[in-house]
């Protein structure tokens, strides 16, 4: 256990949940993506989501940040409920977000893309916003591309790019969506570096990945996504060393040569 | 010397000998039948402006200029409006700017310059319709039928230039909290124009090269002028040549800026 977890560990886990999510349901058409997910995430705590391809995994960290609107049931974050009409900017401001593709903005300099949304949404002076883009560009390690485009940039450093913009906006949860299952094996370690320091500096995060080492060693929580569903809910190491379904048995050893 | 260098001194070449052909046979033309070119017309006074014939030319051609800036900037600002409502969440918005393009589109030029000359400036609201004829009413209806027509190629242009940005985009935006407003202003069009600036050039030098449908209205305009010039003269081979000139002139001054534009904004690195 490192050093992050014990203090979690002793921390009473009955605080106020910062995302519950209640019985709930995506459909896209007829297609019944998501079917009653159950999850409580207290502040601070990381959380690994895995599962098989389709299971539904993006659907549902998709819903917490409102990309994706659920049928049916809740989700509260940070206290507030996410539906229709209702404080949508208010939650996009606290929960950041990181994709498998990066997504920067192309056409803005890597300063830009991390200084654009303090500027715009929290109207934060230019100077102070750009102030700011560079010491995230500093924390993920690289200060010196700030006036590169990302096209200029390795995938793994454009990744980085993209978990200090989602930075910028101070979100109380990041969610992260196979952040580095499009990158080369080398550039893999510089992003999940990045990642374990951010578990390290105590923000709450929902981490979509196949990368069992970086569950190992970070995750506080395991999920595992099957058709749909949670069916496992457990500690990294537990899953890893003794996972109770058939599904989490066959997955495991297919996708990690367990 | 790369090989790009020869194709392109070859393509010189070759272009360079048709060229000398074409001429030898159209002068070989003129002499059988007995036509002599006489370019020295351009320099004769003219009764149809102040200075010379060509001054006349000129003044048409700057009237072609205005009529061709003046639409550009108009028919982009509606194009984009129409090419974002096109894709708007709202049926309603969507339906009206599918039917704008419909009908501007599938209607001769000619025709809505002749219904905003005769048919809408009459029924504006008094007041504009005085400014109006203080102002050249026929230019206005000419800008107008110009600026609509063209819009509606270019909100088409503008409609696919949106739809070939990365949907990421979209999210990763939304996902920083931007409004809807600096999503699609700040991130989405400014990616849509650079991956639709050759189409929506092609559109700007139509426009250019249509407003010589405004002489049908009586604007004096390149096209206009040069047709009056030749029936002054009776110099149909040399005005019609002036008048190519003069569009050639202005489509390849407007193509230049062009490619000025598309290397300010080419990105480093793609
Ligand atoms: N916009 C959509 N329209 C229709 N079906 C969708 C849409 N998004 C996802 N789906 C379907 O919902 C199911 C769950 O998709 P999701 O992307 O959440 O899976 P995932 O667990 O993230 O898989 P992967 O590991 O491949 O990323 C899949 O069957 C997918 O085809
Ligand atoms: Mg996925």
């Amino acid at each position: 256990m490192t050093a992050t977890n014990l203090q979690k560990a002793a921390s009473p886990s009955s605080a106020e949940p910062i995302i519950k999510a209640v019985d709930v349901h995506k459909n896209f058409g007829n297609f019944h993506a998501l079917r009653g997910v159950n999850m409580s995430v207290q502040p601070g705590e990381v959380v690994v989501i895995i599962g098989p391809s389709g299971s539904g995994k993006s659907t549902f960290i998709r819903t917490i940040n409102r990309l994706e609107e659920h049928d049916k049931g809740t989700i509260v974050v940070d206290g507030i409920e996410l539906k229709d009409g209702q404080n949508l900017d208010a939650i996009r401001r606290e929960v950041g977000m990181v994709f498998q593709s990066f997504n920067l903005f192309p056409h803005l300099t890597v300063l830009q893309n991390v200084a654009l949304a303090p500027m715009r949404v929290r109207k934060t002076p230019k100077a102070q916003a750009d102030k700011r883009a560079l010491e995230l560009l500093e924390r993920v390690g690289i200060a010196e591309q700030a006036h590169k485009f990302p096209a200029q940039l390795s995938g793994g450093q454009q990744q980085r790019v993209a978990i200090a913009r989602a930075l910028a906006m101070d979100p109380k949860v990041m969610l992260f969506d196979e952040p580095t299952s499009a990158l080369d094996p080398e550039m893999i370690k510089e992003v999940l570096d990045v990642m374990k320091g951010l578990a390290g500096s105590g923000m709450t995060m929902l981490v979509v990945t196949h990368e069992m080492g970086f569950a190992r060693e970070v995750a506080d929580r395991l999920v595992f996504f099957d058709e749909g569903n949670i069916v496992e809910d457990t500690t990294p190491d537990e899953f890893y060393n003794n996972p109770q379904h058939e599904r989490a048995k066959a997955f495991l050893s297919k996708v990690l040569g367990h | 010397m790369p090989r790009s260098t020869y194709q392109q001194l070859l393509a010189v070449l070759v272009l360079l000998a048709v060229g000398v052909f074409t001429f030898l046979r159209v002068r070989a033309g003129f002499e059988a039948n007995n036509i002599t070119l006489d370019w020295s017309i351009f320099s004769k006074p003219s009764p149809l402006t102040k200075g010379t014939y060509l001054t006349t030319i000129l003044i048409g051609m700057l009237l072609t200029i205005r009529l061709a800036l003046i639409g550009i900037v108009f028919a982009m600002l509606l194009g984009t409006l129409v090419g974002v409502s096109r894709l708007s969440q709202n049926p309603v918005v969507s339906r009206v700017a599918a039917a704008y393009v419909e009908f501007f589109r599938n209607t001769p030029l000619l025709v809505q310059i002749f219904f905003w000359n005769f048919g809408v400036i009459n029924v504006l609201p008094a007041p504009i319709k005085n400014w109006l004829f203080d102002h050249s009413p026929e230019q206005w209806a000419v800008i107008a039928a110009l600026s609509v027509y063209t819009s509606s190629y270019i909100a088409e242009t503008i409609r696919a230039g949106i739809l070939s940005v990365h949907k990421g985009q979209t999210e990763a935006a939304k996902s920083l909290g931007l409004s809807g407003s600096d999503v699609l202003g700040r991130i989405v069009l400014p990616q849509a124009f650079r991956a639709v600036l050759p189409p929506l050039g092609s559109q700007f030098l139509n426009l250019t090269k249509n407003s010589s449908l405004a002489s049908q209205i009586g604007v004096a305009e390149l096209f206009y002028y040069g047709t009056q010039v030749q029936s002054y003269t009776f110099r149909g081979f040399e005005s019609i040549t002036a008048i190519t000139v003069a569009y050639l002139v202005l489509s390849l001054t407007i193509t230049f800026f062009l490619n000025l534009l598309s290397r300010r904004l080419a990105l480093p690195g793609r």
